[in-house]
């Protein structure tokens, strides 16, 4: 089983060699050139020393940000910033022991991780960005050194690992020089339209936060390594989000959420689309005010195409980050099923980063190189329903030498295996339409009063740890109940449960109209843009729990408005 | 009873509008106010007996620099629409002899969207009906929280008596004080980017220094408030702030840094570009100098603190002791009364603090002193009430503390004090009979030390102060009155002063024993007076962001006797590499 892994990893990465030629002439850049220099100048100062770096990479990420935001048709935010950010990798000791090893059984003794990066001059003069090199290097090397050598007892008194992989993986050096990214935004033109996107909300008073926004980000990253790796890629990134919610009569809260992201700025949808979405949140919003609660319930249901890549981000895409393997306190849910069966035959689940969009949506979890400078490559996770083996950062697990390019994370934390897009497909799906029929027929064989129909969700979270129940949560917004004579009914309170290995024996069948979940997720190497795309998915059973539901009451006047308009 | 005092508080609104042209934000306030006074009670819990709002609107520019290159800048948009605005909501339920306040356990904010500490959203747009709204939300979470700050304060309080009995709220006469917008005025972004980056370049001719920074800010803080007593203001505080920060080892390893902080009204207020590129040389020169400088084991005897320091020493070991307070009713097993310290100045009102040839006030509405505009000025303060001078120390004697609108033991009234949140000294004006010269004093302070039999004295010319650039662990341990370690900040320049006149600079300085009791025992001062702007740590929350700068007008002080030693503390190595920009 585990020599099938090393295979469909190794052919991977066989494939992914032509992307490690592309680059052409390296550009004058004082930034690449403060970074490269000062990297040289470093590993020969610090060669002499008695603890040698074997590596370091330095990153550096320029963001400018711009953002405008409006509350029930008037400004909130109207703002841009730029800043740099750099991050560190320094490792002494050698790829089989380094300073990044875990220390064991001493409770909080990972190595210091910082909330955000080292500020770095937003100007490519590389005599001021040497300068910061050279401090925060000499900082990162003390505290490797120091890590380092408490590992070296601690890896003596400590029972011998369950795997016993070394810490760092080979990668090929790279080279790659875009443009850098620029934001062309006028917030003064912005203005007037996302003040309009939240509007018509303002005649309602028992919605109690109506906002949209619009953040654009342009990105420009520097990487460099000591094994001759050179980047400079670049992205745009542009997010139109509206949010809302309402209470009901008992407290609950009830939100809905719409967004809408692109790589440019003509893939955004035209206020047409904008405003009749805002309008459909109203309708939703007064809807669910009034829709009954829903009960603990077990039974069968369809996960709509957004809801079911939430689900899979979250029961799998989790539990398939390499790193996770290796760690004695994580749950390993899939580390020994390499080769078997988990999803009906028909169904492929993959990761891959090179992918730029789905249908006529753009995908945020698309990039070229990862944050360790390997490029980013299709992961077959899931084939024909057979687990086959797991997305890789440079930290190599037992089978799974090297990595695949999914080695993320936000300035200022370390790297880990993350997920980029994830895509379910099936090769017989069935039409859309058909779906429900099959519910109603699940409904009737199990003798259940009604399904579940999960239309919308905000996220979800997971647990993947072995000292907690490993479970998942998924946060529906828009959920019907579907009875054996078709009708529907709009409800609310319900949070979708469960367990992994039991929830991927539930499902039944999908559908053909794939939808696209964009997100961003949050794991222990800070927040990344990710994707899910997947079908509607039918399952024979499905646990919810009762949400967490607020205590408090609606406000005790009214609303300051007018429903005709005027206040 | 009740019933009449709000008919009584409504009335007055309209007065308010009738001065006040159509300002959307008032309009909103006024509105709502009236609104929530009459409006927000629950069935048989108490409608507010006071309520206040307060818009805040505000503007930051801003660039820094490092080494000779920007690392940001927000200098590139207008000032003239702000950046954020919020509104403030303060709700007193019970009656002003009990309510709500002075509660030192936590209630979680009650609302359909919760307002921390009574802070709402509001958008910038001039649109009364959705400044309403924010309003509307945030005096309803500020209610709601409220009346359970109450009956977990009146439930603490049937198991327990204060010791001291005090009323929770000081009457005060409402003033209307509208002083209007004032805007900074548009920052020449370019020269501004242009000016910190040439003065983080100078450290470029400094090879002995680590890291620096350079940052400049601008703010506008315009507040517009409103309470149901009819008590109204607005008024605007511009501030501007340039920064300049180094730091480095010195040769063994210990751990050196300087900062200087420049503060000003408006931008013209700072020195002149000669003037601020002297300073930061001054800075270097020091921060270099030490490195080699040697330490000192233990000094105890006569110290001068001159300048800069002398207010700084004042500020952060007696200024923010004059700072009124009063112990919390908190829940048994509460952490208010854990984390309480009594105020050490306070316990001797009335009693002798300074020598009789001292006396300090705090005026707010001094606006400035020769040609420096003083940052304590302000016409009204946070509570509405208008400023006015309170001599605090008269002859050597502690004649009050300074108080909010919040009593506390021995002062039942509002000296005029909040500033934001907190009670801050405004400006300090510290004044001496008898000073001396400074050449006398000097003399002084040498005759002393031969007299305690020491071969030198000590002059302490600048002291850190922590609230600058940010705490820090350290920083966060001295200002919250950690027990092992001094109550003022480490020393950034010191010398030894022999006998004979000689200077020699020493390092890696700090004061052990002073406390707010050492003041008692200056034996000398100058004659000569010079203000400074400095952030005095407030008593309680000393390390919460927004402190705003007080002015203090001081003379340098001789100590007769403190201890100087050098900080145990690990030190680190030095680094492993040169500098990137020397080594070239």
């Amino acid at each position: 089983m585990r020599s099938k892994g090393v295979a469909a990893i190794a052919g991977l990465a066989l494939l992914a060699l032509p992307l490690l030629v592309i680059g052409g002439e390296e550009p004058a850049d004082p930034v690449l050139e403060g970074l490269v220099t000062e990297l040289d100048r470093t590993l020969e100062n610090l060669g002499r020393q008695p603890e040698v770096p074997y590596f370091l990479a330095y990153e550096i990420v320029d963001t400018d940000r711009a953002e405008v935001e409006s509350v029930f048709g008037a400004l909130d935010t109207s703002n841009r910033r730029q800043s740099r950010l750099l991050d560190i990798d320094l490792r002494v000791g050698s790829p089989s022991l380094d300073n990044t090893h875990p220390i064991r059984g001493s409770g909080w003794s990972a190595p210091r991780q910082r909330s955000g990066g080292y500020t770095v001059p937003i100007e490519g003069d590389p005599a001021a960005l040497r300068a910061a090199l050279w401090r925060h290097t000499d900082a990162a090397y003390r505290q490797g050194v120091e890590q380092l050598t408490r590992l070296r007892t601690n890896t003596q008194v400590k029972v011998e690992e369950e795997d016993p992989s070394d810490d760092f993986a080979h990668a090929p050096a790279v080279e790659l020089f875009e443009e850098p990214a620029t934001l062309a935004i006028d917030l003064e033109a912005w203005e007037p339209r996302v003040r309009g996107w939240t509007a018509s909300f303002a005649s309602h008073g028992d919605i109690y936060e109506a906002r949209a926004s619009l953040v654009a980000t342009a990105t420009t990253r520097w990487y460099v390594n000591s094994e001759g790796t050179r980047i400079r890629d670049s992205a745009t990134l542009w997010r139109i989000m509206l949010r809302a919610f309402t209470k009901a009569d008992d407290g609950m809260h009830l939100p809905r959420y719409e967004s809408w992201t692109a790589h440019s700025l003509d893939a955004l949808p035209d206020d047409g689309e904008i405003l009749a979405a805002a309008d459909r949140m109203i309708a939703e919003l007064e809807a669910l005010r009034e829709a009954p609660v829903v009960e603990p319930f077990t039974g069968p249901a369809i996960l709509g195409g957004r809801a079911a890549g939430v689900w899979f981000h979250e029961i799998f895409g989790h539990r398939v980050e390499g790193h996770r393997q290796k760690d004695e306190d994580e749950g390993q849910t899939f580390k020994k099923k390499v080769g078997e069966r988990i999803l009906p035959e028909g169904f492929d689940v993959f990761f891959d980063p090179s992918l730029q969009r789905s249908g006529d949506v753009d995908l945020v979890g698309h990039y070229q190189f990862d944050n360790e400078g390997v490029a980013g490559q299709r992961v077959d996770v899931i084939a024909d329903g057979v687990f086959r083996g797991f997305l890789m950062s440079r930290s190599p697990i037992e089978g799974f030498p090297i990595s695949n390019g999914h080695g993320r994370r936000s300035p200022g934390r370390n790297v880990v295996a993350r997920q980029s897009n994830l895509v379910v497909e099936v090769a017989d799906p069935v039409p859309a339409a058909r779906l429900e029929r099959m519910l109603i027929d699940e409904i009737q064989r199990q003798g259940k009063p009604f399904g579940l129909i999960f239309e919308d969700i905000q996220g979800g979270f997971t647990m993947t740890g072995r000292g907690f129940p490993n479970t998942f949560n998924v946060l529906p917004t828009v959920v019907y109940r579907l009875f054996p004579d078709g009708e529907k009914e709009l409800v609310r309170g319900v949070d979708l449960i469960g367990t992994p290995l039991a929830a991927f024996e539930a499902v039944l069948a999908a559908d053909d109209d794939v939808s696209v979940f964009n997100g961003v997720c949050g794991a222990e190497s800070g927040w990344v843009p990710v994707s899910a795309s997947a079908p509607a998915l039918l399952l024979s059973t499905v646990e919810v729990q009762k949400k967490i539901k607020s205590k408090e009451r609606g406000p005790i006047l009214d609303a300051p408005v007018d429903p005709g308009g005027d206040s | 009873m009740r019933r009449l005092l709000l008919l009584s508080a409504l009335l007055l609104l309209p007065l308010g509008v009738a001065a006040e042209p159509a300002d959307p934000v008032f309009q909103a306030m006024e509105a709502e106010l009236a609104r929530s006074m009459t409006g927000l009670s629950l069935e048989e819990l108490a409608p507010p007996y006071f309520m206040a709002l307060r818009v805040v609107d505000r503007v930051d520019r801003g660039a820094s620099a490092s080494f000779g290159a920007l690392l940001g800048s927000t200098l590139d948009r207008p000032v003239r629409r702000p950046d954020g605005r919020e509104v403030q909501v303060e709700v007193r339920v019970g009656s002003a002899e009990r309510d709500n306040t002075n509660f030192g356990g936590y209630v979680s904010p009650s609302g359909v969207v919760r307002s921390w500490r009574g802070v709402g959203e509001m958008p910038l747009d001039e649109d009364v009906a959705e400044l309403r709204r924010g309003i509307w939300l945030a005096a309803d979470s500020a209610y709601k929280t409220a009346l359970e700050e109450l009956s977990r304060k009146e439930a603490a309080l049937r198991n327990q008596r204060m010791s001291v009995e005090l009323p929770d709220f000081a009457t005060a006469e409402p003033a209307q004080v509208l002083a209007g917008p004032r805007s900074m005025p548009e920052l020449a972004g370019d020269e501004v980017e242009e000016l910190v980056r040439a003065l983080s370049a100078i450290f470029r001719e400094y090879e002995g220094i680590q890291s620096s920074q350079v940052s400049y800010r601008a703010s506008t803080m315009r507040e517009r408030y409103l309470n149901s007593e009819g008590g109204r203001y607005d008024k605007t505080r511009l501030y501007v702030r340039l920064d300049v920060s180094a730091s480095t080892q010195a040769t063994d390893g210990r751990r050196l840094s300087d900062t200087v902080a420049l503060y000003g009204v408006l931008p013209g207020d700072l020195p002149e570009r000669a003037e601020l590129e002297a300073r930061v040389r001054a800075l270097a020169d020091n921060l270099e100098g030490m490195r080699e400088a040697p330490t000192l084991d233990r000094y105890i005897g006569p110290v001068l603190f001159e300048g800069a320091a002398a207010a700084e020493v004042f500020a952060q070991g007696f200024a923010r002791h004059l700072v009124g307070a009063r112990k919390p009713v908190d829940e048994e097993g509460g952490f208010a009364l854990l984390e309480w310290r009594d105020n050490p100045l306070q316990e001797r009102l009335g009693a002798r603090v300074l020598p009789d040839w001292m006396s300090v006030t705090d005026d707010p509405s001094m606006e400035r002193w020769g040609g420096t505009a003083l940052l304590g000025h302000y016409t009204v303060d946070s509570d509405g009430v208008p400023a006015a001078p309170t001599l605090v120390v008269d002859g050597g004697r502690l004649r009050t503390m300074l108080t909010s609108r919040n009593p506390v033991p021995g002062v039942p009234v509002s000296t005029g004090n909040r500033r934001g949140r907190r009670v801050t000294p405004s400006n300090l004006v510290v004044r001496v009979d008898g000073g001396l010269g400074a050449a006398a004093l000097r003399r002084q302070l040498l005759k002393r030390a031969k007299k305690d039999g020491l071969d030198h004295a000590i002059v302490i010319r600048r002291i850190e102060n922590p609230l600058v650039r940010g705490p820090g662990r350290r920083g966060r341990r001295i200002l919250g009155g950690s027990r092992n370690e001094p109550a003022v900040a480490p020393v950034v320049e010191a010398w030894r002063i022999g006998l004979d006149g000689s200077e020699e600079r020493i390092r890696n300085v700090e004061l052990r024993d002073l406390t707010p009791g050492s003041f008692r025992h200056l034996v000398a001062a100058s004659r000569k007076a010079q203000v400074f702007h400095v952030l005095v740590p407030a008593p309680a929350d000393p390390f919460a962001r927004g402190t705003r700068a007080s002015s203090i007008v001081i003379p340098d002080l001789l100590f007769e006797e403190l201890t100087l030693r050098t900080p145990t503390e690990a030190i680190p190595s030095l680094p492993a590499s040169e500098h990137p920009y020397f080594a070239d």
